[in-house]
């Protein structure tokens, strides 16, 4: 898994590197209000400068023991996700989140056609028999996003510009208040604070 | 308080104290029942009031999860898909019967509804939330406009938690009387909402709970901070006593029954006991009033009739026991006869009916004692029983015969006048003349009768009685067979009493005086004794002379009393004049009744001892009445006092019927010529070869004779020739005084001398006092 997403981290530094010439290394920290680490929290810089180009990436959901791997997953908007089953039994994978409705019939194995996020949003994925399961897909338009580690930390490098600063967590509590981040040459690193304490029923929405 | 009441009143009242104690004891077992019964009935009530409501969650939550999970639900939730959603709830609301069905969002906007005016849009609030195993849920009492439910929310997750599905059955009042059904339990919800209770459902009339016998159990249902639902289960007290209640009441009347029953039996039984015993008292009352001729109608087998029978018994032997009583009371028992008390109550019956005249007589049996003596008491017996039944059988008229006492019997009659008293009399004594045959012996026995009449100043019983008594007392002395009373006799019978207090009080307080008759010796004139006389100096009648008293004195056994006062008083001065030189010989007299007089010769000796005369100086002049009754004892007598040394004189010689051969053997020194020879001498010359014969026996055998009573010079001379030795009478002295006899006596020329003998002693041995001569 770990090695996957050095993949897509690898990937982005290509692009940016590609368009802007220069960049910056980020480092951004998540924690608790008490100053514990939050992990599987999304950040997403939204360029304020350019619009990104859409993606035609391609991205993997898989189903191990009765949960989505990874639990928690963010796509371009248009990155065609495909969903294997590596249990051994059936799953019926569903969603009713508007950004992407989707009811992959119950399958074994490899569904037969994947599925493209082609909408920016958050999908909630459900399996029909197996209520426990729950899988986040957050869709963005921009290409610079992370998603936190088990330490609450995330590594990226975006290139020098001005952007929103977004995070979610699935369990949070409250909204986090996106900021205005200028990105220079030199490294950059964010500390954030997220009410992730597990008093709040509801999933986050999802920031606009 | 009569016994019939008592015992049924006892019992009653014991009965009715058990039974109120019984009852009293049942009453509050009940209530204490009725208490504990209730407190079950709302535990077990309770219980199954939540199970029902707990059950109804059940059925709720399955519910609301079915549709929660079902997906195309979900994909209408997701789509927001309104009218597609409320046809779900309405659908899934009917399959239970819930009254209202609500989806909302996560805080409680809703989304869609069934049953319910809710708009979308508008805010649900769920009931708290918990969470078990299934998950997350909510449950709890709302009030949707104005209907109370139990609701039970469940998330509807798509996966994550998108929204509530809220499913509720309304508590309505069927559902409350359901369970008041089941639970046998009064159900009031009641929610309190803007901090007010209100009755939302009740299946009991409102202000019921209040009441003070109702048992309440509060179930709380749902509490929030401004909403809070609880159902109340109740069950009135006097519903749970109701059935104790009526046991109570079942029992009451058994007891007030029982009361009532126990009563009259206990009035009955009573009644059977006490109304035998009423009867027996009556009975008993008659018996103590004389009548026994009550018969007793008792017959019963119990103790009443054992009682009864004893009465009877009883009664049998009270009768025979008061006639033999009344006999022995009554009647003499050894003639049949009438008693002296049944006689003197007859007497006195006759006397206060008056209408004619009563006489009385008294009569004596003569000898009667010797018969006695010689022949045996049984012979006596038999004699008596055949003078009774002769004196019963006098054919003259006559109204009662009695014996009142061993020899003396009684008879009274109804006379048309006075002149058939004496042939009355006389008839009596004939009757009883004749000789009686004992076992064919011929035994001689004659009957002296005295008779009273009763006179028109009236009189008692007794009194008359006593007048018969004196009468017959003077035909004994005069040897006659009869004898009427009269008045001369004696004082009225009615002083008698009196008489003989004055009499003690006279000798008591030495009202008596010894008078002393000198006694003339014919030959030479001189001075031999006197003989002493009694006088009563009576404190208001003067000086009485002996015929006022010693009859009477006699008659009632005083003259022991007189003789002895007399005795004394002569031995006493016989001595003093002893003492002063003066030898002069003192007869006293001794009556036939002081013969008798066992310990006389003792009494003798002791006065003599006493005041030291010597015994030749004292004489006792005798009677012959004396030897009539006993003439063995009291030529005992006689000889006992002769022995002492003293002289012994026959009074009243001639007069009674003594017979020579007693004569012979008494010990006598003296005989005195009855008075009444010396005044027939006078008056008729053919007395005096009778006179002479007297003085003449007198004189062969060695006895010197006396005559007294003489008046004049003519008789002096007249017994002197015919040999009398010593006299006494007026022409020469009268009795005199002490004082009169001392002056009279030295007036004397010739001062009178008898030898007297020397010294004398007397010994005592044991109670007998003899005088030994030297």
């Amino acid at each position: 898994m770990s090695a996957r997403r050095q993949r897509y981290v690898a990937g982005l530094l290509a692009v940016l590197c590609a368009q802007a010439g220069f960049a910056a290394a980020v480092a951004v920290k998540v924690t608790t209000r008490s100053g514990g680490a939050v992990e599987d929290a999304v950040v997403v810089f939204d360029p304020l400068d350019a619009t990104p180009p859409p993606s035609h990436d391609s991205a993997i959901i898989d189903q191990i023991n009765r949960e989505f791997v990874p639990r928690v997953s963010v796509v371009r908007t248009g990155t065609t996700v495909t969903f294997p089953n590596s249990d051994r039994i059936r799953h019926q994978v569903y969603s009713f989140s508007p950004a992407k409705p989707i009811n992959l019939k119950l399958y074994a194995g490899s569904p037969e056609t994947p599925v493209v996020f082609d909408h920016p949003g958050l999908v909630v994925l459900g399996c029909n028999i197996h209520d426990n399961m729950v899988g986040f897909v957050g869709v963005v338009d921009s290409p610079y996003f992370a998603k936190t580690s088990a330490a609450g930390t995330a590594s990226l490098t975006i290139p020098a510009g001005h952007y929103r600063l977004h995070a979610w967590h699935p369990n949070a509590s409250a909204a986090f208040a996106a900021q205005e981040v200028t990105v220079e040459a030199a490294a950059l690193s964010i500390a954030l604070t997220l009410a992730v304490d597990g008093s709040s029923a509801a999933v986050a929405a999802w920031p606009e | 308080m009569a016994l019939r009441t008592r015992i049924a009143l006892t019992f009653l009242v014991l009965l009715a104290a058990v039974l109120a104690a019984a009852l009293l004891a049942v009453s509050r077992t009940n209530q204490g029942n009725a208490a504990v019964d209730a407190e079950h009935r709302l535990d077990a009530g309770s219980a199954a009031f939540s199970q029902l409501l707990s059950s109804d969650r059940r059925v709720l939550r399955q519910a609301a999860r079915a549709v929660a999970l079902d997906y195309g639900f979900r994909e209408a939730v997701a789509k927001s898909d309104t009218e597609t959603l409320v046809s779900v709830l309405q659908n899934s609301g009917e399959r239970i019967h819930a009254g209202l069905v609500v989806l909302t969002s996560l805080n409680g906007q809703v989304i869609a509804a069934s049953g319910s005016h809710l708009k979308p849009g508008t805010r649900f609030r769920l009931p708290p939330v918990r969470t078990d195993a299934d998950g997350d849920y909510s449950t709890g009492v709302i009030v949707d406009d104005g209907r109370i439910y139990q609701l039970v929310a469940v998330q509807v997750k798509s996966p994550v938690p998108v929204a509530w599905i809220a499913m509720g059955f309304e508590l309505d009042a069927a559902k409350a009387n359901d369970l008041a059904q089941i639970t046998g339990l009064a159900v009031t919800l009641a929610v309190k909402s803007a901090g007010r209770w209100t009755d939302v459902v009740s299946t009991v009339p409102t202000g019921t709970l209040r009441q003070s016998d109702v048992q309440t159990r509060r179930i709380e249902m749902t509490i929030t901070d401004d909403f809070e639902a609880v159902a109340i289960l109740s069950r009135s007290l006097a519903e749970a006593r109701a059935p104790f209640e009526s046991l109570t009441r079942v029992l009451f009347k058994i007891a007030a029954l029982g009361l009532v029953a126990f009563a009259l039996a206990a009035f009955w039984l009573a009644r059977n006991i006490t109304q035998p015993l009423q009867d027996l008292t009556r009975v008993v009352d008659k018996i103590r009033g004389g009548d026994y001729d009550v018969s007793l109608h008792v017959h019963r087998p119990d103790e009443l009739g054992v009682l009864a029978e004893g009465l009877q018994l009883m009664q049998t032997a009270v009768q025979s026991r008061d006639q033999s009583i009344r006999r022995l009371a009554y009647e003499d028992s050894l003639t049949g006869l009438m008693n002296r008390t049944a006689f003197g109550a007859a007497l006195d019956q006759a006397l206060t009916e008056g209408g004619a005249t009563i006489a009385v007589a008294v009569i004596n049996l003569e000898r009667f004692r010797r018969i006695n003596e010689h022949l045996g008491y049984s012979v006596g017996d038999a004699v008596l029983t055949k003078m009774a039944a002769r004196l019963a059988a006098v054919p003259s008229v006559h109204s009662a015969a009695a014996r009142l006492a061993a020899d003396q019997f009684a008879a009274f009659t109804r006379l048309r006048d006075v002149s058939g008293l004496q042939a009355w009399g006389s008839s009596l004594v004939a009757a009883l003349a004749e000789p009686v045959f004992v076992e064919a012996q011929p035994i001689d026995i004659s009957a002296t009768v005295g008779l009273a009449l009763a006179t028109a100043s009236g009189g008692t019983a007794d009194e008359l009685m006593r007048c018969a008594d004196l009468a017959l007392e003077r035909a004994r002395r005069e040897k006659r067979a009869l004898a009427l009373y009269e008045q001369t006799f004696k004082p009225a019978a009615r002083d008698q009493l009196s008489l003989l207090g004055e009499l003690r009080s006279a000798v008591e307080h030495d009202e008596l005086r010894l008078f002393f008759q000198p006694k003339i010796e014919l030959l030479t004139g001189r001075v031999t004794g006197a003989e002493v006389l009694l006088r009563w100096q009576h404190p208001t009648r003067g000086l009485l002379g002996p015929a006022h008293f010693i009859p009477f004195a006699e008659q009632t056994g005083f003259i022991r009393q007189l003789t002895r006062w007399t005795l004394d008083h002569a031995i006493a001065q016989g001595a003093e004049w002893h003492r002063l030189g003066l030898a002069l010989p003192l007869a006293v007299n001794i009556s036939a009744d002081d013969i008798g007089d066992v310990k006389l010769d003792a009494r003798v000796a002791t006065l003599l001892m006493r005041h030291r005369l010597p015994p030749a100086l004292l004489t006792l002049e005798v009677t012959e009445s004396g030897f009539i009754e006993d003439p063995t004892r009291a030529l005992r007598m006689l000889d006992a006092v002769a022995a002492l040394g003293v002289t012994l004189s026959i009074d009243d010689f001639g007069t009674g019927y003594s017979s020579l051969s007693h004569l012979a053997r008494m010990p006598v020194n003296e005989l005195k010529i009855d008075r009444s020879f010396v005044l027939g001498l006078e008056s008729d010359p053919e007395f005096a070869p009778v006179v002479r014969s007297a003085i003449d026996m007198g004189h062969a055998l060695g006895l010197k004779v006396v005559a007294e009573g003489i008046e004049n010079e003519g008789s002096a001379l007249r017994l002197r020739g015919l040999g009398c030795d010593i006299a006494q009478g007026y022409l020469y002295a009268k009795p005199m005084p002490l004082a009169a006899l001392e002056l009279w006596l030295q007036g004397r020329e010739r001062v009178p001398v008898i030898a007297v003998p020397g010294d004398f002693k007397i010994e005592e041995v044991a109670d007998t006092v003899t005088l030994i001569r030297y």
